[in-house]
């Protein structure tokens, strides 16, 4: 286990090293045809004691210097060159792992991703360390999730048993205010049963406890949806209308599609007295459902999350597009939310199921 | 008519023993797994009510010994654990029918109501009350000699009305009926009140007056006299 910038500069050294020795022969020949040439003759003239060959000593040594120089810094800038290109490559192979890695990180998934082996300390450090983090992130998530989902569910109890007892104690005679209070208490606790159910379900999602197990034709199970919609709007009417075909099949879990329709049309509902409720299905694929309201657009960003709301008079239990936006995200679905002319648009565009494409 | 309420709950129990007893049943309670199952082998039922998460045992593991010793009782599982799996567990075992914690007491009289009917009274699919007949088969209602022309929800409602009879069945309760899961977005029962004008209009018209009483704030009770 080595630093980076040691094994860098080892790597670097002997880089060069190889080369100088590779390039040892060249360097020879060079010096003995262009450099040394003048400076042999020269010697065995003298040695020989012949009169001296004519000859520019400047000239010559000037240009073998700059060869030597040249073929130097060649050498030099090859090695440069190869660690920069291949050395630093491979050692930086595992980092690029790391990042990859950590980039493609779901929270959700409850997975900590594996990461490559390295014998570079700083990146050992790394993921060493990424890998603590992920995992405590996961576990204080799941934690969570966990909690919301055993609170709901031991909730579920007592509120049943609250239940049970209002139911009897309306049968009594009441007199004076006490039908009041009554009423108030079975509000109350029909409003608290309402958010413990909206909440264990986003935790059931959350943890994906759901299939996506089922092929459907968009349109056939909106239009037989339809009526039991149309049963809670007193004025205007809930409508399907549809553009291009619509016998595409997608893929879904239908408790969940039933539950996201049911929870954008009671958004709907919420919000529109006597107009019109329009359902619009596109090609079998894309979804949205749009109603007008005399309010002001809501902000994008905002309208999916938990307990949004505009003004103080909420009337929902402030979860039903944070359940559509979760139902969506874990179908990998997009949600968006539009406005235009008084019209509120929420749009589900749904992929087409494989088998139908192919 | 006689009744097992397996249901670790006490408060719970006793809370359904109290509203079925304004009917013909007998119920007995029982509160573990061990004495669900001595009960269940020794005396016989119509009809039981069975909690999944028992003390000493899961509910669904009881089902095998109330379809040998009691093949003629009708089962209904009620559960917090409203996950579909258990439903469709609960169900597959032989269960009749399946209602998630919370419920409303009216809805489980409906439901008891229509077990039994559905279990013991084959030849007698018809109920009556004050002057008012209903016909299970043909989904008709007749008010004195006149027919009743009715949407299936208002028919649903009149029916839920009817088998509750004597008690007052709360604006939710009714709502929760007639749209299931629905209800939950709703905190607006508007339509419930629309549903009864119409149902008390259809009625009236018919000739039986009065037939629906409303508590103002708690709810509506079908008030005939037998």
């Amino acid at each position: 286990m080595k630093r980076l910038i040691p094994k860098t500069f080892s790597r670097f050294s002997l880089c060069c090293l190889v080369l100088y020795i590779v390039t040892a022969p060249l360097f020879y020949l060079v010096t003995k045809l262009y450099y040394a040439e003048d400076l042999a003759e020269l010697a065995n003239a003298v040695s020989s004691l012949e009169n001296l060959p004519p000859m520019d000593l400047e000239k010559d040594i000037m240009e073998g210097m700059m060869l030597q120089y040249l073929l130097i810094f060649i050498v030099v800038s090859m090695s440069l060159y190869i660690t920069m290109r291949f050395v630093a490559k491979r050692i930086w192979r595992p980092f690029e792992d790391t990042l990859h890695k950590t980039e493609e990180f779901n929270l959700s998934q409850d997975e900590v991703p594996e990461f490559s082996p390295t014998d570079v300390l700083e990146f050992e450090r790394l993921n060493k360390s990424l890998q603590q983090m992920m995992l405590r992130s996961t576990e204080t998530y799941r934690i969570r999730k966990e909690y919301t989902e055993n609170a709901s569910h031991e909730l579920l109890t007592p509120l049943a048993v609250m239940r049970s007892k209002l139911d009897l104690l309306m049968q009594e005679e009441l007199t004076g205010n006490q039908p009041a209070l009554v009423a108030d208490l079975y509000e109350l606790n029909t409003k608290m049963e309402h958010l413990n159910r909206n909440l264990l379900l986003l935790a059931k999602i959350e943890s994906s406890q759901y299939d996506v197990n089922e092929e459907i034709v968009l349109y056939d199970f909106v239009a037989n949806l339809l009526p039991s919609y149309n049963l809670l709007k007193n004025s205007g009417r809930v409508v399907l209308q549809v553009n291009g075909d619509n016998s595409a099949t997608i893929r879904a879990n239908v408790a969940l599609l039933e539950c996201m329709l049911n929870n954008l049309i009671a958004n709907a509902l919420r919000h529109t007295q006597h107009d019109d409720i329009v359902i619009t299905i596109s090609n079998g694929t894309t979804l949205s459902v749009s109603n007008h309201s005399d309010g002001l657009p809501l902000k994008p960003s905002d309208v999916f999350r938990r307990f949004y709301t505009k003004d103080n008079k909420q009337r929902g239990s402030g979860l039903g597009l944070a359940i559509v936006k979760a139902i969506c995200d874990f179908h990998h679905w997009n949600v968006t939310y539009s406005y235009a002319e008084s019209c509120h648009v929420f749009t589900v565009a749904i992929p087409r199921s494989a088998s139908a494409s192919a | 008519m006689k009744l097992l309420i397996i249901e670790d709950e006490r408060q719970l129990s006793d809370s359904i023993v109290s509203y079925m007893s304004h009917e013909d049943y007998l119920c007995e309670q029982a509160f573990g797994f061990q004495q669900a199952k001595q009960r269940v082998e020794l005396y016989e039922y119509d009809c039981i009510l069975l909690d999944l998460m028992l003390p000493g045992g899961s509910g669904l593991d009881m089902l095998p010994t109330i379809k040998r010793h009691q093949p003629q009782a009708g089962i209904i599982i009620v559960s917090a654990k409203d996950a579909l799996n258990d439903k469709i567990e609960g169900l597959r075992r032989g269960a009749d029918d399946y209602l998630a914690k919370p419920f409303h007491l009216p809805e489980l009289s409906m439901r008891i109501f229509a077990l039994l009917r559905r279990k013991c009274f084959h030849a007698d699919n018809v109920i009556r009350s004050g002057n008012i007949t209903i016909n299970l088969p043909l989904h008709q209602v007749i008010a004195g000699d006149n027919v009743v022309d009715l949407t299936r929800s208002e028919y649903e409602l009149l029916l839920f009305l009817v088998e509750n009879r004597h008690r007052i069945v709360s604006k939710s309760a009714v709502a929760e009926h007639l749209t299931g899961d629905m209800a939950d977005m709703l905190n607006d029962y508007s339509f419930v009140y629309a549903h009864i004008k119409n149902l008390k209009a259809k009625l009236n018209a018919a000739g039986a007056k009065d037939c629906i009483k409303t508590f103002y704030g708690t709810g509506y009770k079908w008030n005939v006299e037998e």
